[in-house]
C-alpha cells in the first residue's frame, strides 16, 4: 500500500474519530480499508480507498506515486428538501389597543405638549381603543397593584425610555412600540389609519 | 370673546358694587369667599415639588405659551365637564381639589366621570359647611378618595348621601400623588406641563383650579382658572388670573396621578 496514503488515511482517520464520533448513528459505520485503483486524468492509477463517515457520506481519499494526496468528499444525493412553510403573517388588525406609559414626573414640558394634543387623541380615540396614558406607578386601591389590564404595557414598558408607545391587538401582540414622538404630527402619523371601505355604486335608478 | 382677565382689584371692585345692590355684607353675599383655614397640619402623602421637573426659566415662558399652540387642559374639558357649582356652601377647596383629580382623569384618558366635592369634605368636616384649607381635601382624595357625584350631589352637606357603600365608590378615585406648590414660577412651570393645580388665593379667600398658561390682557403669562360658581361665572365657569391674582398664598397642589378606575376595565 501506497506510504501516503496509509498515512493520510490514518490522519483521517483520527479526524474522523475526533470529530464525527459523538454520533451514535456514525460510530456504527466502520471505515473501510480496503484500498483500489484509481484511474486519474493522467492515465496513471492512483491507489484510493473510501471512509464511510455517515450513512449517506464518505470520504474517497487517494495518493499517485508523485506523492499527490487528494481528497474527494461523496453524498449520497437526496431528493431537494422542500422548503419549510413560511406561517403567514395575520394581517393588522382594524382596531388597535393603544397605549403610553409616562413618568408623569420626569415627562419633558415639550412631551407634555405632545400628550396633551387633542388631535392624535381624537384620532386614537375614534379609530382604536386608546388605552390611555398610563402613569408608570398606577395602581388599583383595592388590589394595591397594577391593574391587570394595564400590567402587560406597564411591564413591557419598565426598560424602555418613557413615555413609551405601544400598539396591542386584542390578543395582547405588540404590534408597534417605540419612544414617544417629537410632535403631534409625527404621533399622528403613527397611528394607524382606518382602511378605507370600498364604495358599492349601484344602480338603481 | 376672549375671557376677561380677572384682577384682585376688579374683582374688589366687583363685590364692593354687588354688595352695595344687594344691600347684603359681603359674608351674606359671598358665602363661598369665606376665607380658605390655614392648616398646621402635616400632610404625610403630599410631596414636595419634584427635583426632577426643572423650572422654566420666566423668559422662555411667552415663546413656550406661544409654541404650545393651545390651551390643552381646557379644550380637553370643554363639552365633557360641566363647571362645578358650590351652590351657598363654603366647600370651595373641595371642589376645586377634585376638579383636579377629574382633569388628571380626562388626561389618562380615563371616561369622564365628575366626582363629589362633598364626599370628600364629609369624612374631614362632617356636615359643618366652612372654609377649610386644600391639603386637607387633597390628603383625604389621597386617602379615601372621591365617589361620583351622581352617588353625592354637590352642595348636599347632609349626612343621607353615606351610604354604606360611598366609600369603597370612592376608593376607586384616589390620587397616587400630590405635590406641594410654593412660588408663582412653580404654578406656571407645571401649566406649561399641562398639569392643573388647585391654589389657594387669600386676596379671595377663596381656592380654584388652576388650567393652562394663557396671555393676559397686557401680555404677561397668566393661568386660566376654572372656577366652582356655576356656569354662568366668567366664561362658562373659567376664567384667567394675572400673576398678582394667581399666585397661591393659601396653599397649592397638584396631582399628578390617578388610580385607575375600575369602570375602565369594564
Amino acid at each position: 500500500m501506497n506510504h501516503y496514503l496509509v498515512k493520510a488515511v490514518l490522519i483521517l482517520l483520527l479526524s474522523i474519530g475526533s470529530t464525527c464520533g459523538a454520533s451514535a448513528a456514525d460510530q456504527n459505520q466502520p471505515a473501510t480499508l480496503t484500498p483500489f485503483k484509481l484511474p486519474m486524468q493522467s492515465g496513471k492509477d492512483a491507489t484510493a480507498q473510501l471512509l464511510p463517515v455517515t450513512s449517506d457520506r464518505s470520504y474517497l481519499v487517494y495518493a499517485t506515486p508523485e506523492g499527490e494526496l487528494g481528497i474527494w468528499v461523496l453524498t449520497r444525493s437526496v431528493d431537494p428538501i422542500p422548503p419549510e412553510p413560511i406561517p403567514p403573517i395575520p394581517p393588522l388588525p382594524d382596531k388597535l389597543n393603544i397605549a403610553i406609559v409616562e413618568n408623569p414626573l420626569t415627562t419633558t414640558q415639550a412631551q407634555r405638549n405632545v400628550l396633551a394634543s387633542p388631535g392624535w387623541r381624537e384620532q386614537a380615540n375614534k379609530n382604536h381603543t386608546f388605552v390611555g396614558i398610563i402613569p408608570d406607578n398606577v395602581k388599583d386601591e383595592r388590589t394595591g397593584k397594577p391593574p391587570a389590564h394595564l400590567l402587560p404595557f406597564l411591564v413591557r414598558a419598565k426598560t424602555k425610555t418613557l413615555p413609551w408607545v405601544m400598539f396591542a391587538d386584542d390578543a395582547g401582540r405588540i404590534v408597534f412600540e417605540g419612544p414617544l414622538p417629537a410632535t403631534a404630527d409625527e404621533l399622528i402619523n403613527l397611528i394607524p389609519k382606518p382602511k378605507r371601505q370600498k364604495n358599492v355604486h349601484t344602480n338603481n335608478h | 370673546m376672549s375671557t376677561p382677565t380677572i384682577t384682585s382689584e376688579y374683582w374688589a371692585s366687583l363685590r364692593r358694587e354687588a354688595a352695595k345692590r344687594a344691600g347684603l355684607t359681603l359674608a351674606q353675599k359671598y358665602k363661598g369667599c369665606q376665607p380658605l383655614r390655614m392648616s398646621g397640619k402635616e400632610f404625610p402623602h403630599i410631596g414636595e415639588f419634584p427635583k426632577s421637573i426643572p423650572l422654566i426659566p420666566r423668559e422662555q415662558w411667552p415663546d413656550l405659551v406661544r409654541d404650545g399652540k393651545g390651551e390643552f387642559l381646557s379644550d380637553m374639558r370643554k363639552g365633557i365637564l360641566r363647571p362645578h357649582n358650590q351652590h351657598s356652601t363654603s366647600r370651595c377647596w373641595v371642589h376645586g381639589s377634585v376638579r383636579t383629580v377629574e382633569i388628571i382623569r380626562l388626561w389618562m384618558n380615563q371616561p369622564a366621570m365628575l366626582l363629589s366635592p362633598d364626599s370628600v369634605a364629609y369624612p374631614i368636616e362632617g356636615t359643618r359647611d366652612r372654609g377649610g384649607y386644600p391639603g386637607d381635601a387633597c390628603e383625604q382624595m389621597h386617602i379615601g378618595g372621591a365617589c361620583p357625584l351622581s352617588d353625592w350631589p354637590e352642595g348636599d352637606i347632609s349626612p343621607k348621601n353615606a351610604s354604606p357603600d360611598w366609600k369603597e365608590r370612592a376608593q376607586a378615585n384616589i390620587l397616587i400623588n400630590w405635590v406641594r406648590v410654593k412660588t408663582w414660577d412653580q404654578q406656571i412651570t407645571l401649566a406649561l406641563h399641562r398639569i392643573p393645580v388647585a391654589i389657594g388665593l387669600r386676596w379671595w379667600g377663596h381656592l380654584v383650579c388652576q388650567l393652562d398658561p394663557v396671555f393676559t390682557d397686557d401680555g404677561d403669562v397668566g393661568i386660566g382658572i376654572d372656577n366652582s360658581w356655576g356656569k354662568n361665572w366668567g366664561d362658562n365657569g373659567y376664567g384667567i388670573l394675572d400673576k398678582r391674582s394667581g399666585t397661591a398664598d393659601l396653599g397649592a397642589f397638584a396631582p399628578i396621578a390617578s388610580t385607575w378606575s375600575p369602570e375602565v376595565q369594564a
